[in-house]
């Protein structure tokens, strides 16, 4: 479902030359696939996240979503296929804080067209992941735990193709970071797609593969199964919370 | 993109950022009542002066009046104009339907056994009735034959009676106007202030004949008024008289009128000029106000910006297009001002209403003004979103979300 080659990108550091992020990544993703991203700080995971989300575009490199080439697309075309093909999951929820529960999941359907009834659609995401009772909850009235469900239902709603979460148990404790975590395996279970960052090793190893990023690349020891154990690199993702 | 779901976030974002909203607004409300009151003092003058110019001065009537032809320095009468080149214009001119020439003494002492009031003494003809559209509410107006042999009759105006007679019944009485007696035939209908601001009701009308052979003894009159068939065509018959008293009058070619022909036209532009100050100054002194309130919603908008980043990164993130972020800061910016304008209007009636019930400040609130307010509110509501509209639509959802 997702095919990258080559893709390059650098930023430019205020005093210095560019800072090469990502060097040549190549990935493939098939549909259905529960796929952790993991690797040392700075190496360039987020960056990927925003190139996958549409939020940002390579300096070089092919990418193709759903058999949809997007290098050169107008950003009006990005802003409709990230709306249509992708639900995004943050660490820090960006719920809107003036806004209940489900008019936070009913967001995105503001941009979709031909969405018959937003209040139902947003309800059964709610149900999807549990809070249904929670509706008219405000964020300040909600664990972080609920806030980062709410927030996960609001990546639902529009049925993406692509779910990417950035760190998405990073500000949740232990417990609520295990049931964001096992929401995902049931959405998994589902056939959806979704792609986590994460340092944490433990959740790392609940995913169908684990997607090595060290030094702006895929280091190709780790494209394997998760099941089969998580490779002694990860004592570098000591700075995790959990 | 799903305009209800919209509709609905920026209703919400106003609702629930209650002190925002208020200090977005605050400037539109006043400005618009300000506005709306402007406009109402001056068009409310406006009317008043028409009003009582046109029951005087109907929209079919035509003034003809002795005009001085050395310039402001001359200061007696003109003696050109006279009866029989009014005669001669009704004679000529079929529009004319009805005339009344007019002659008057100012500042007369009139005299009722031991009262003796100063007072204007104004000579008519038994035209004026319906010419000028005053009759009498007691006795009878003045009769052609009165006019004809310059009878020693006066119709007395109602203050003008109280004044010589207190509660005694006028009609039948016998003043002196100087040493001239005159019999009161009549009493007329109160009038009140005229456009020139004379007191109507304080006067005594005599036959202009009576006044010009046997008070002032003088051949020629002040002004005549004429009344004609079709309000149309007042400019062109004004032309035609004019055509007609220069020939009569035999001035020569680059020659300067002795006398003017006033038109209802010519009338309502003069009122217009006098309203100048209220018409157009004091409602483009409010117009500044909402540009202050325009100023000041774009400042409290970019502000807004700065604080709802995270909003703008998520929106986009979620799919909104540059456009549509922009779509939303100027729809919340033009909502916030179509209210404020609303409320603005609502004080601003409220302000006239009592002005007008109160203090008798005539005022009148024209659909033209409400138009006019609503327009400048959803512009300055425009000009004040474009700039946060299009700060925010350039925002990086990458930078935004961090």
């Amino acid at each position: 479902m997702i095919r990258m080659r080559k893709i390059c990108k650098s930023f430019q550091r205020p005093d210095g030359p560019r800072l090469e992020v990502l060097k040549g990544i190549d990935l493939d993703i098939e549909t259905g696939e529960l796929i952790a991203v993991v690797g040392p700080s700075g190496a360039g995971k987020s960056t990927l996240m925003n190139l996958l989300g549409l939020l940002d575009r390579p300096d070089a490199g092919s990418y193709e979503l759903a058999d949809t080439s997007v290098a050169g697309l107008p950003s009006d075309a990005l802003a409709q296929l990230r709306n249509r093909k992708i639900g995004f999951v943050f660490q820090q929820f960006h719920l809107l804080p003036r806004a209940s529960a489900i008019e936070n999941v009913e967001l995105p359907l503001t941009y979709a067209d031909d969405v018959e009834d937003p209040t139902a659609r947003a309800m059964a995401a709610l149900r999807q992941v549990g809070l249904e009772d929670r509706m008219t909850h405000y964020p300040n009235e909600l664990s972080g735990g609920q806030q980062q469900r709410v927030a996960i239902a609001r990546a639902l709603v529009t049925k993406p193709d692509l779910i990417l979460a950035d760190e998405p148990t990073g500000n949740l404790d232990r417990s609520a970071g295990e049931g964001v975590m096992g929401l995902f395996r049931e959405l998994h279970e589902d056939g959806r797609t979704i792609l986590f960052n994460t340092h944490n090793p433990e959740l790392a190893r609940l995913a169908s593969r684990i997607l090595h990023i060290e030094d702006g690349q895929v280091t190709p020891g780790d494209l394997m199964k998760s099941e089969d154990g998580v490779k002694s690199g990860d004592d570098r993702t000591s700075g995790d919370r959990l | 993109m799903n305009h209800k779901l919209l509709a609905k976030s920026i209703w919400h974002t106003l609702v629930r950022s209650k002190l925002r909203s208020v200090l977005m607004s605050l400037g539109i409300v006043l400005g618009v009542a300000a506005l709306v009151v402007a406009r109402a003092m001056g068009d409310g003058a406006e009317q008043k002066m028409l009003d009582s110019i046109s029951r005087m001065f109907s929209a079919s009537s035509l003034m003809i009046s002795a005009r001085g032809m050395m310039g402001p320095s001359h200061t007696g009468p003109i003696a050109t104009l006279e009866v029989v080149d009014i005669e001669a214009i009704a004679a000529e001119l079929d529009e004319v339907i009805a005339w009344d020439p007019i002659q008057i003494i100012n500042a007369q002492d009139v005299r009722y056994q031991g009262e003796v009031r100063q007072m204007t003494v104004y000579g008519y003809s038994h035209q004026a009735e319906r010419v000028w559209n005053r009759s009498v509410t007691a006795g009878e107006f003045f009769s052609e034959n009165d006019v004809r042999d310059a009878a020693r009759v006066a119709l007395i105006g109602t203050k003008a009676a109280a004044a010589l007679f207190g509660d005694e019944d006028p009609v039948g009485q016998q003043i002196h106007a100087g040493t001239v007696p005159l019999q009161v035939i009549g009493v007329l209908e109160p009038y009140g202030i005229d456009p020139h601001g004379e007191d109507r009701d304080y006067e005594i009308q005599v036959p202009i004949t009576t006044l010009m052979r046997r008070m002032k003894r003088v051949d020629y009159i002040l002004a005549a008024k004429l009344v004609v068939d079709d309000p149309d065509q007042t400019e062109e018959i004004a032309d035609r008289i004019t055509d007609i008293l220069r020939e009569r009058h035999a001035l020569v070619d680059g020659e300067r009128n002795d006398f003017a022909v006033t038109t209802p036209a010519l009338v309502r532009r003069m009122v217009q000029q006098a309203n100048r100050v209220l018409q157009v100054f004091l409602p483009a002194a409010a117009g500044v106000a909402l540009l202050v309130a325009a100023m000041v919603i774009a400042n409290v908008m970019l502000m807004s910006v700065r604080q709802r980043i995270a909003e703008i990164g998520l929106r986009k993130a979620v799919g909104a297009s540059d456009r549509q972020i922009s779509w939303q800061f100027i729809a919340e910016a033009v909502v916030v001002t179509l209210i404020s304008a609303l409320a603005g209007l609502g004080i601003g009636l409220a302000a006239i209403t009592v002005a007008s019930r109160r203090f008798q400040i005539p005022m009148s609130l024209t659909a033209e003004t409400v138009i006019l307010a609503l327009l400048a509110a959803s512009f300055v509501g425009i000009l004040a979103g474009v700039l946060p509209a299009r700060r925010a639509a350039r925002l990086d959802p990458v930078a935004a979300l961090k």
